[in-house]
């Protein structure tokens, strides 16, 4: 899990929505899609800015988790006497310095609500409010990291390294290798999640500054592999309309986990018995890796 | 259609962003609050609006709108048009009103759209 935090200061509105910019580039690093983005931007800048209308002080925290973007913010103001009215579209309370410049409507909670898959929100008059809003990422982040793209924008300087192997562990993709020089990481496998990042106490690893913000881009033949379930659980007039808006992200081919394991076990099957693989086969615990650990 | 192009046809002040040459919007949409903007924006959406503040330039930078309108020949101040520069967000400046404003542009889209198609 990815953890990020930014301050926000109430009152401020030259810095107002600073922490959602930063926010997003970080996101956008990490490869979250356009459509969770979107989503994401809007709850985080309605939440940000209703602090700075609001309150004294704020924290926005975001934790990525597989497969969702958790948003909470938090801040040290009035409270709200009466949660179910300022959910309500149009009500508001907000200054007439913020009315001016075109806050105020009354639809900065309605508008986090509607862009979160959940929301929750927790309030004390006098002591401050917390706004819960998760965002499911759907396949954007994980087909990222599943497709194994090549993303180059992660360094590190492998004489800083001391070989305490968190880095390794962190990594979701194996994309960490750690010599008797330092860190190694291999592009082919890095999704830029930065997950090593906030393993790594000695500062190992850096963007390089060229790439930053550079967002992985899908290889032409890219297939996404997808279960039962995420298909049925999306009612759009049938299994067709679904499987060709999937395909018109880029991919060439949609194919259901459970046919796709058949193949492959096909294949496998095919490779031992004639004694020759196409390609290698790793193991789930590469023994160079357990070796050098 | 590009932003330079459709400031000329509605007679608009002009200004660029300093990364893109020619940003282009597909769509427009209309408010005068920011929530209104923000939930509506995308890449492909123009922003046409009567408010006048540093804010604009967040949600378009967030919502990677490729520029902002401003209505009844206001003068955007030099700190909106320096963020607008730096963040790639083109600023228009209509001598029309809101609504007047919107239908122009709207109309000049459709019209481009039907051109293509």
């Amino acid at each position: 899990m990815i953890t990020l935090s930014y301050r926000i200061s109430g009152g401020d509105f030259d810095t107002g929505g600073l922490a959602t910019r930063q926010l997003k580039e970080q996101l956008a690093r990490i490869g979250v899609g356009a459509a969770a983005m979107r989503r994401a931007m809007i709850a985080s800048y309605e939440a940000e800015m209703n602090v700075v209308i609001h309150a004294r002080t704020g924290t926005l925290w975001a934790r990525l988790d597989s497969g969702k973007l958790d948003l909470e913010i938090a801040d040290e103001g009035p409270g709200i006497p009466n949660v179910a009215l300022a959910l309500r579209e149009g009500w508001s309370t907000a200054s007439d310095k913020a009315r001016a410049m075109g806050f105020g409507a009354g639809m900065g909670l309605p508008n986090i609500r509607r862009n979160s898959d959940l929301f929750d929100i927790e309030t004390r008059v006098g002591r401050g409010t917390r706004i819960r809003s998760t965002i499911l990422l759907g396949t954007a982040v994980s087909a990222a990291a599943d497709l194994a793209v090549g993303f180059e924008a992660v360094t590190a300087t492998q004489e800083r390294c001391r070989k305490c192997m968190r880095c390794i562990f962190a990594c979701p993709t194996g994309a960490v290798r750690v010599h008797a020089a330092g860190p190694d990481i291999r592009t082919g496998l890095c999704v830029g999640c930065t997950a090593c990042f906030g393993e790594c106490r000695s500062g190992v690893y850096g963007i390089r500054e060229t790439a930053a913000g550079a967002l992985p881009t899908p290889p032409e033949e890219a297939v996404l592999v997808i279960t039962r379930g995420f298909l049925s659980s999306i009612s759009l007039g049938g299994a067709d309309r679904v499987l060709a808006a999937l395909r018109s992200f880029g991919f060439s081919e949609v194919r259901l986990l459970e046919e796709w394991t058949e193949a492959l076990r096909a294949e496998a099957r095919a490779a031992a018995v004639s004694g020759s693989a196409p390609m290698p086969l790793i193991p789930p615990t590469c023994p160079a890796v357990v070796e050098l650990v | 259609m590009n932003l330079s192009e459709l400031s000329r046809k509605i007679n608009a002040r002009f200004y660029p962003s300093a990364g893109q040459c020619c940003p282009e919007a597909r769509e427009v949409h209309a408010a005068d609050t920011m929530s209104s903007l923000i939930a509506n924006a995308s890449r492909d959406t123009l922003l046409v609006t009567s408010l006048n503040n540093n804010q604009l330039i967040r949600v378009a930078e967030l919502m990677d709108a490729p520029g902002l309108c401003l209505v009844g020949g206001v003068q955007p101040s030099a700190e909106l048009v320096a963020r607008a520069r730096e963040t790639g967000a083109a600023i228009m400046v209509s001598p029309f009103g809101l609504e007047e404003t919107r239908r122009l542009l709207v109309e000049y889209l459709a019209a481009e759209a039907a051109g293509r198609a």
